[in-house]
């Protein structure tokens, strides 16, 4: 894992002594809400509905045990004992005091955290694939580029005043954990014909009022040239990049009006002035970071582990967990843990702060003290003994976070929405806790597969519900809770926008609509298909037919 | 004229708090100062925003309320209505001071308490 080197440690602590100043100022009346807004907002504090909101990065998802022990002990100070994982591999608290917050965030400085750039109008947190350094199809481990893009992002003096906020996810696999595509400038990690590394570069990608799907600019810049490559499309963006607009001001619009063509030739001649300078990255950093991200001490062990194999097949609920949450590793005899935040106890994302602590022990004692985040608002404990798996399911079940339905249909993305945004025009967390409550039989769930409800409060789409198979986007219809559904998106390495069915339900009518839309899946689905792959074969007019059939009476 | 109430979130702490009688600000919405004329209700806002001025709150402005059978003001707009309240989500998070927080939204829409109904 990465450790802060002495001027990442000076840096952070000029950080925190900065923002108290700032603080002071502003209680005192130096600073006023106008002034102290885009200062706050720097260090990744909101004031949202109920109170202020400090959002924390957990960079490229990846944090230890000692970390999340921090978290829990803020989470009972300085909040009301909980914590809540964004989409974004960020970790917010709902409740903070303005006057207490950097006492928080020198707390976190003393365990190598932060929120710098968690918020604004600036490169925020770098992110990068959940299952970085075990996964087995991967060319490379995707944390050190997002570490060294991190470095070059951070505080960058050029792109610390940027039109809009710009985001940047890294992945070196061919499925797309990370929803790369929809990131303002999305990294695949490559390697060419002669075994060297580089980059395919996506830009333009975001959701949004306006979502659209990234754009290829370069199929493979070299590993060296990429912070240079990185500086000469944000240097285009910042130039000619909207302002006059809030909601035309991120690159994908950008992209859009001025064409990929020429825009690749302005970011290519801007490129070429600069490819040759301070930016190359350099053999020797890329070794010295790469270390940080060397594999753990694992054991050699045999491949089938007979304890484990017999657990499964002794206890069925244990061979559940094991089918829905745990992926193959690239080290033998290992496994890659998912651990569901979507349980039915809590608002999805939402972790308590004894869960947190608990996780805490569980990671040291399970996988060498590293836990991740992902962007579907769950955690990952990368790197478990197969022949111990059935020990932490057993310890995971005892705090409620055993819960077997990642990838189901109650493993929903779902925003913050009313009850917590001042944005929203509707609340979220309800509805997926309606739903939740709908499809709480495992074996249903099971038997529906792959299955991904995104949910949104509004149109920012904090909930990507534009990349949900099933997608809820809530409106006001003079002042009550409206859902528009769309159909067919998809985050991942088959990336689409989902298309709106037609006109939006009330709040109590959504969640017979969705069971309705899942039911005539199930119906005419092929063996094998997932609804995305019904939906895809079949189009959207029966599902239109089945879920509005007075239209069709209408039409008779 | 609807009746209206002032309210804003405090500077040191963020929460919701409404503008009471004394023009002190208040946490429960059954303590604001519930403002019948057009005159009172510019009065209040330029206090408010002198408060605003003063460090105290952040963003005042006003919210159009109605009465209930009880005699309590209640906001009209269902956004209103949870900010005044809490999330409907968290028991412990709303408001602990408003009686029958979790049954303010029924004329609105269902309230749902972890996915029960």
């Amino acid at each position: 894992m990465y450790r802060y080197d002495e001027f990442d440690r000076k840096f952070v602590n000029e950080r925190v002594a900065e923002f108290r100043g700032q603080v002071a100022r502003r209680m005192s009346g130096e600073l006023s809400e106008e002034e102290f807004r885009p200062l706050r907002l720097m260090n990744g504090l909101y004031l949202q509905l109920h109170a202020y909101m400090l959002r924390v990065a957990i960079p490229y998802g990846t944090f230890s045990a000692e970390q999340m022990r921090k978290l829990a002990q803020i989470a009972r100070t300085y909040d009301r004992g909980y914590g809540h994982f964004t989409t974004r591999q960020n970790i917010q608290f709902n409740w903070p005091k303005l006057e207490d917050v950097p006492n928080l965030l020198a707390e976190l400085a003393d365990v190598e955290m932060h929120a710098i750039q968690t918020s604004g109008n600036c490169i925020r947190n770098v992110t990068a694939d959940p299952y970085a350094g075990a996964i087995v199809d991967e060319v490379d481990d995707s944390r050190i580029w997002a570490e060294i893009v991190r470095q070059w992002s951070t505080l960058h003096p050029e792109f610390t005043f940027l039109g809009r906020k710009f985001k940047i996810a890294v992945s070196a696999s061919d499925y797309d954990r990370a929803v790369v595509r929809f990131h303002d400038i999305g990294l695949f990690i490559k390697k060419n014909d002669a075994g060297e590394t580089g980059f395919e570069v996506w830009i333009g990608g975001g959701l949004g009022r306006t979502p659209m799907i990234g754009k290829i600019s370069n199929e493979f810049v070299p590993a060296e040239d990429l912070l240079s490559y990185l500086e000469a499309v944000l240097r285009v963006y910042n130039m000619n990049g909207r302002r006059d607009n809030k909601y035309k001001a991120r690159i994908k619009i950008l992209v859009h009006e001025t064409g990929l063509d020429e825009l690749r030739a302005q970011i290519d001649a801007e490129w070429a002035a600069i490819k040759d300078s301070a930016l190359k990255v350099p053999e020797y950093e890329i070794e010295r970071i790469r270390v940080y991200f060397a594999p753990p001490p694992f054991e050699t062990l045999n491949a089938v582990d007979r304890g484990f194999e017999t657990k499964k097949f002794e206890n069925p609920e244990f061979s559940r967990w094991v089918n829905g949450n745990v992926v193959a590793h690239k080290q033998v005899g290992y496994a890659i843990v998912n651990i569901s935040l979507k349980t039915d106890d809590l608002p999805p994302g939402d972790i308590t702060a004894d869960q947190m602590d608990n996780l805490a022990d569980l990671a040291e004692n399970y996988s060498f003290d590293e836990i991740r985040a992902t962007h579907e608002q769950n955690l990952v404990f990368a790197h478990v003994k197969q022949s111990e798996l059935f020990e932490l399911w057993r310890e995971l079940g005892e705090i409620g976070l055993a819960m077997p339905n990642i990838g189901k249909v109650t493993d929903m993305i779902v925003c913050p929405g009313l009850d917590y945004c001042g944005l929203a025009n509707t609340r979220s967390i309800p509805v997926a806790q309606r739903i939740s409550k709908r499809y709480a039989d495992l074996d249903q769930q099971f038997d529906l597969g792959e299955l991904k409800l995104k949910i949104s409060g509004c149109i920012n789409a904090c909930g990507h519900h534009h990349v949900g198979h099933i997608g809820l986007l809530g409106v006001d219809r003079r002042g009550e809770e409206f859902y528009q559904i769309t159909l067919g998106g998809s985050g991942a390495e088959d990336a689409a926008i989902g298309s709106i069915i037609g006109p939006a339900f009330s709040s109590s009518d959504i969640v017979d609509a969705v069971e309705e839309l899942i039911n005539f899946y199930v119906e005419i689905r092929n063996q094998g298909e997932r609804f995305l792959d019904t939906y895809r074969r079949v189009g959207a007019a029966p599902f239109k037919s089945r879920l509005y059939p007075e239209k069709l009476d209408a039409a008779a | 004229m609807e009746h209206h109430v002032i309210t804003a979130n405090r500077l040191n702490d963020g929460l919701v708090v409404f503008m009471g009688e004394d023009g002190c600000w208040e946490n429960s919405i059954l303590d604001a100062q519930v403002l019948e004329t057009d005159e009172t209700l510019k009065i209040c806002l330029a206090s408010a925003n002198t408060a605003e001025q003063a460090q105290i709150v952040v963003g005042p402005y006003e919210i159009e309320v109605i009465e209930n059978d009880k005699g309590e003001f209640r906001p009209l707009r269902f956004r209103e209505r949870i900010r005044a309240y809490g999330p409907t989500t968290h028991a412990d998070f709303a408001t602990q001071d408003v009686p029958g927080h979790l049954t303010h939204l029924d004329d609105v829409s269902p309230v749902y308490f972890n996915g029960v109904g």
